[in-house]
């Protein structure tokens, strides 16, 4: 009789503790869809979305805004102009390291203000070497630094990346302009892309970006500067919001030297066209066969 | 050259069939745009004119800071700009140019300013230039950033890469180069970003709104030439005065 009582006290016990660490396990999905609402949960992908259905998803992400920071935004639906290939340069002869296009950038795109975010990381780096690992991207001292060159990097805009080729889900794809996206309601956080960018353009947000009411720029779009949910990828958009209605991305605007050159590929007259076929042009990381669409060069 | 782009899309089709339409858009680079006419632009480009193209900040009696068209002291003083030499400082220099730095290479006064007319400068082919017009007397020396500032691949601009779309504003030479001390000087940069992995500063804890809001502004802070460039350095506060 007393054995009996102890295998049963003992399966009550496990079965006791087995569900309570069950439990335990399965406890952030109650949390996750306790912040999710049904319209969300039910939302399709972006490029699946009919116009009434896209109103309605942007009017939804306008209150959400409204509700969980307070600020007043309109998000708009920006697409890809025709004839137009957007294309980027950077002269390092000039740039000087003062961070300002990263601080313009995180302003523009309503990165989370306690991590100091942004899509542009500048490294600084010895005169003479292409070591991006020896690359200092967290300087704090006067620039520029005899010896010392200054390397902004950002998204390259691939014709060939290897960040949406391995998303599971298809919430990232390169747009016609040439501009890689990501459809945030459909990212699932997994990271591929972030691991699969050899350039590090990618950040994920950890927590949901921190920022006041009054900062918030309210000039946003879908695909590019919306404040961006807990949990999934984000990466710079060339300013989308910005440049497909002919404006110059916040990075260009606010150098100081005019490292920055940035148009329209397909325009023989464009600036970046005339830096292309003027100066010593070249990628980063030319070998792993991305096909840049971000040049760099240097004056001499 | 359509023959070429013919050829080159049918070897891409041939050669690489899983390649689908990547780098498409480059065959399109000499092929689309090229035979269209030129439609000229609906918006303009135009260049800032710095005020410190337009008279000296000098002290004010009330303690401010004015601006000073040349003409009010040199409509009077005669100068003879030919004779100075260049020095860092010039301690005989009278009035608001004291403590002026000069550091441009081997030049003297009268390379630019003109002797007969202290409000205008002279090209090297002897022609008066209003100050305003100082982009043409720097481009005589100083080719390659002209060719670069005429190509937008040299100085700050801001507006619109699409002129259909709106107008762009360009920074004069002037607005970044000091034409007494032309050389970029050394900044403070804008702080780093705060990765999980690197540690925050305790002097940076409470950053935020306050470079935020100075995102746009004019520049980055000299940190070096804030007091050795006074007579330019308060551009931003000082009136306009006509003679």
């Amino acid at each position: 009789m007393s054995a009996l009582n102890r295998r049963r006290l003992l399966k009550g016990a496990g079965a006791t503790l087995g569900a309570l660490a069950f439990a335990k396990a399965i406890e952030p999905v109650f949390e996750f869809t306790s912040n999710l609402s049904g319209d969300e949960f039910l939302q399709k992908h972006y490029r699946e979305l009919s116009p009434d259905d896209l109103r309605t998803v942007l009017a939804r992400l306008e209150a959400e805004t409204k509700e969980k920071y307070g600020a007043d935004v309109t998000i708009r639906d920006i697409r890809p102009q025709d004839g137009v290939q957007f294309g980027y340069a950077l002269n390092l002869s000039t740039c000087i390291g003062c961070r300002r296009c990263a601080e313009a950038c995180h302003v523009e795109n309503n990165h989370d203000r306690k991590t100091h975010q942004s899509y542009i990381r500048v490294f600084e780096m010895q005169q003479g070497s292409f070591d991006m690992e020896q690359g200092d991207a967290t300087y704090d001292h006067p620039v520029p630094q005899p010896g010392r060159y200054y390397m902004p990097v950002q998204c390259q805009q691939c014709d060939n990346p290897p960040c949406t080729k391995v998303c599971p889900v298809e919430a990232t794809w390169k747009e016609k302009d040439g501009i890689v996206v990501v459809d945030y309601n459909w990212c699932i956080g997994c990271r591929y892309c972030e691991a699969a960018c050899p350039y590090h353009a990618r950040r994920f947000n950890w927590e949901a970006p921190e920022i006041s009411a009054e900062e918030i720029n309210p000039n946003q779009s879908y695909l590019s500067n919306r404040i961006r949910p807990q949990g999934v990828v984000e990466k710079c958009t060339f300013c989308l919001h910005r440049t497909r209605t002919g404006a110059l991305p916040a990075c260009l605007e606010a150098c100081p030297t005019g490292a920055r050159v940035f148009g329209n590929l397909l325009d023989p007259d464009s600036e970046i066209r005339w830096v292309l076929e003027n100066k010593r042009v070249f990628v980063l990381k030319e070998e792993l066969g991305a096909r840049p669409r971000f040049f760099y060069f240097f004056d001499v | 050259m359509h023959a070429l782009a013919f050829s080159l899309t049918a070897l891409a089709l041939v050669g690489c069939p899983q390649s689908e339409d990547h780098g498409a858009w480059r065959a399109e680079l000499f092929t689309e745009r090229e035979n269209e006419p030129r439609i000229e632009p609906t918006f303009d480009e135009t260049i800032r004119t710095p005020d410190r193209l337009r008279g000296i900040a000098a002290p004010a009696p009330d303690g401010g800071v004015v601006r000073v068209a040349c003409f009010t002291c040199h409509g009077i003083l005669q100068v003879e700009l030919s004779t100075r030499a260049p020095t860092p400082l010039q301690p005989d220099v009278l009035g608001p140019h004291v403590g002026l730095l000069f550091d441009h290479g081997t030049l003297d006064c009268a390379h630019c300013h003109d002797p007969a007319d202290p409000s205008h400068l002279r090209t090297a082919d002897a022609r008066s230039l209003p100050t305003t017009e100082a982009l043409e007397l720097c481009s005589q020396c100083h080719g390659l950033q002209w060719t670069d500032f005429q190509h937008g691949a040299h100085g700050g601009m801001r507006g619109h890469w699409d002129l259909n779309a709106g107008p762009r504003e360009r920074n004069h030479c002037v607005d970044c180069h000091d034409p007494h001390r032309p050389a970029f000087g050394q900044y403070r940069p804008m702080p780093p970003p705060r990765d999980r992995f690197v540690p925050t500063p305790p002097h940076r804890a409470n950053h935020g709104a306050d470079h935020a809001s100075d995102a746009h502004g004019e520049g980055p802070h000299d940190v070096q030439g804030e007091e050795a460039q006074d007579d330019e350095a308060h551009d931003d506060e000082a009136q306009e005065e006509t003679p």
